[in-house]
C-alpha cells in the first residue's frame, strides 16, 4: 500500500473500484469524521485510537455490502456508535468530562474567534455527555452532521418515529445541559 | 429542507451547535497507526469482505478442518480422562497437571462466521460482537487475531466482582427502559439500591429510576426523586436531563 496521509489523498473522492483501494479512499477521507464522532460519543481520548481501529476493521469487513447510493457518513457513524457502545461495556467509563485537548481545528484566522470556537466545541461536547446515549446518537447525526432523519433511522436500525422521538427529547436534554454549563461558567 | 431544522432549539443553542459542528483533525500519528493496524489485520483476512471458505485453497481448508478436529478430539479425550478420574477417585480428587490449552487456533475468516450479516442494514443493527481486533502488541508481532469475546470470561477461581454485578443490574434496568418496561426497570433499580446503597453507580441508578417512573406515569414520584437527586448531586451532569425528563424547571 502506498503512504496514506497526504491531504491530497484525503480530499479525493472515494474510488469506485472494488477492493482495498476504495476502502482506502474512504479511510483517508472519513478518518477525521470517525475520529470526531467517537469523541462526541464519549470515547476517552486515550482510547480513541483503539476504538477507531475497531471501527475501520469492521468497516473493512463489511465494505463490499455498503450501498453506494447512500451517504457514507451515517453508515460509518453506525459502526462508530456500535464500537463506542462496546467500549463502554468493556471499560464502563461513565460520564467523562472531556477536556480541551484536541479541540476541533478552526478555519478562522482570528485567535479570539478560534478560542471561542474551541470553547463552544468543548461546551457542546460536555452537554452531549449528559444526553442519553441512544438519543445522543440521533442528536449528533441530525444536529451536528445534518443528516436527514430517514437516513438516521435506516443507519441506526430504528423506526422513523423512534428517531424523531429521541431527537425531541435529546434537544430538551441538550439545551438544559447547555444552560446549566453556561450558568456554571458564569454566563447569563 | 423546507421545515426548520431546529424547531425546538433556542437560537443561541442552535448557533452554538452550528459553531461546534466542525470536524476535528485527527493527529497524523494516530491516523497512520490505525491504518497500519487495519491493513495488518485486513492483510491477514484478505480483501474487504473476504473470508469465504470457498475462495481458499482446498488444502488450506482441509488443513484447517483437520486442525480444528484435532483440537476438539484432544479436548474431548482429555475431558473423558478427567471425568473418569473424577468419577472413580475418592474425594478430594487430585487433578493431573493440565497443560494450557493453545489459544492460537487457526483463524476463521471473518466472512465465514455464521453470525456475519450479509446486508448493510442488518450489519448496522447488529454488527458482529466478537470482532474485537487485536491491539498494538498483537499486530506488531504479526499475530493473527483470534475470535475472542469482547470481554474476558472470568475463570472459576476469580473472586466475584461486585462492580460487575452492580453494572449488570443497571444494564438490566437500561434494557428494560429500552423495551419501555418501566416496572422491570424500576425493580432492577430497587434491587440495585438494596444491594448497593452506596454503590459507584448511584447517579446512574437514580437516573434510570426516574425514567422508569415516568414510563409508569408516576410523575409525582419521579419529580420527588429528581428533587432528592438534586439535593444529593447538585452538580451532576445528569441533572439537567433528569429535570427535563420529569418536566421540571432547571436548577437556577
Amino acid at each position: 500500500m502506498t503512504s496514506m496521509t497526504s491531504s491530497r489523498a484525503r480530499d479525493r473522492p472515494p474510488v469506485d473500484a472494488p477492493g482495498d483501494e476504495s476502502f482506502r479512499a474512504v479511510f483517508d477521507r472519513e478518518f477525521d469524521y470517525v475520529w470526531t464522532s467517537l469523541r462526541r460519543l464519549g470515547v476517552r481520548d486515550s482510547d480513541r485510537e483503539d476504538v477507531a481501529q475497531d471501527v475501520f476493521v469492521r468497516v473493512h469487513r463489511q465494505f463490499p455490502s455498503y450501498d453506494r447510493s447512500r451517504p457514507i457518513r451515517p453508515w460509518l457513524f453506525a459502526f462508530a456508535a456500535r464500537c463506542a457502545a462496546d467500549w463502554r461495556r468493556q471499560t464502563r467509563h461513565r460520564v467523562e468530562v472531556l477536556g480541551t485537548r484536541g479541540e476541533p481545528a478552526s478555519s478562522t484566522s482570528s485567535a479570539d474567534a478560534a478560542i471561542a470556537t474551541a470553547e463552544d466545541a468543548g461546551l457542546v461536547l460536555r452537554a452531549l455527555q449528559s444526553v442519553d446515549i441512544d438519543r445522543r446518537e440521533v442528536f449528533i447525526l441530525h444536529e451536528l452532521d445534518e443528516c436527514p432523519m430517514k437516513e438516521i433511522a435506516r443507519s441506526l436500525g430504528i423506526p422513523l418515529f423512534t428517531g424523531y422521538s429521541r431527537l425531541r427529547v435529546a434537544r430538551k436534554e441538550f439545551a438544559a445541559a447547555v444552560r446549566q454549563l453556561r450558568r456554571a461558567r458564569g454566563e447569563p | 429542507m423546507s421545515k426548520p431544522r431546529f424547531p425546538l432549539l433556542d437560537e443561541d443553542v442552535r448557533t452554538l451547535v452550528r459553531r461546534a459542528a466542525t470536524i476535528e483533525t485527527a493527529p497524523e500519528g494516530a491516523r497512520a497507526r490505525v491504518l497500519a493496524r487495519v491493513e495488518a489485520i485486513a492483510g491477514s483476512a484478505g480483501a474487504p469482505g473476504e473470508g469465504n471458505a470457498s475462495n481458499e485453497p482446498r488444502s488450506a481448508f482441509v488443513g484447517r478442518a483437520l486442525g480444528l478436529a484435532g483440537v476438539f478430539a484432544l479436548g474431548g479425550a482429555f475431558g473423558a480422562v478427567v471425568m473418569y478420574r473424577v468419577m472413580r477417585a475418592p474425594v478430594p480428587v487430585e487433578m493431573p497437571h493440565v497443560p494450557p490449552i493453545e489459544r492460537d487456533v487457526p483463524k476463521i475468516p471473518a466472512g465465514a462466521a455464521p453470525d456475519q450479516p450479509t446486508t448493510a442494514n442488518s450489519l448496522l443493527i447488529e454488527p458482529p460482537r466478537s470482532a474485537s481486533a487485536p491491539r498494538h502488541d498483537a499486530v506488531r508481532e504479526g499475530a493473527v487475531p483470534a475470535a475472542t469475546p469482547s470481554s474476558p470470561r472470568p475463570s472459576s477461581t476469580d473472586a466475584p466482582d461486585p462492580a460487575a454485578d452492580e453494572r449488570m443490574l443497571l444494564d438490566l434496568a437500561r434494557s428494560a427502559i429500552e423495551r419501555e418496561d418501566g416496572a422491570r426497570a424500576l425493580a432492577a433499580t430497587q434491587e440495585h439500591a438494596r444491594k448497593y446503597p452506596r454503590g459507584a453507580l448511584v447517579q446512574e441508578r437514580e437516573a434510570i429510576a426516574v425514567r422508569a417512573l415516568i414510563l409508569l406515569d408516576r410523575r409525582d414520584e419521579a419529580r420527588a426523586r429528581v428533587d432528592r437527586f438534586r439535593g444529593r448531586f447538585p452538580d451532576s451532569l445528569l441533572l439537567p436531563a433528569l429535570e427535563s425528563s420529569a418536566g421540571m424547571e432547571p436548577t437556577p
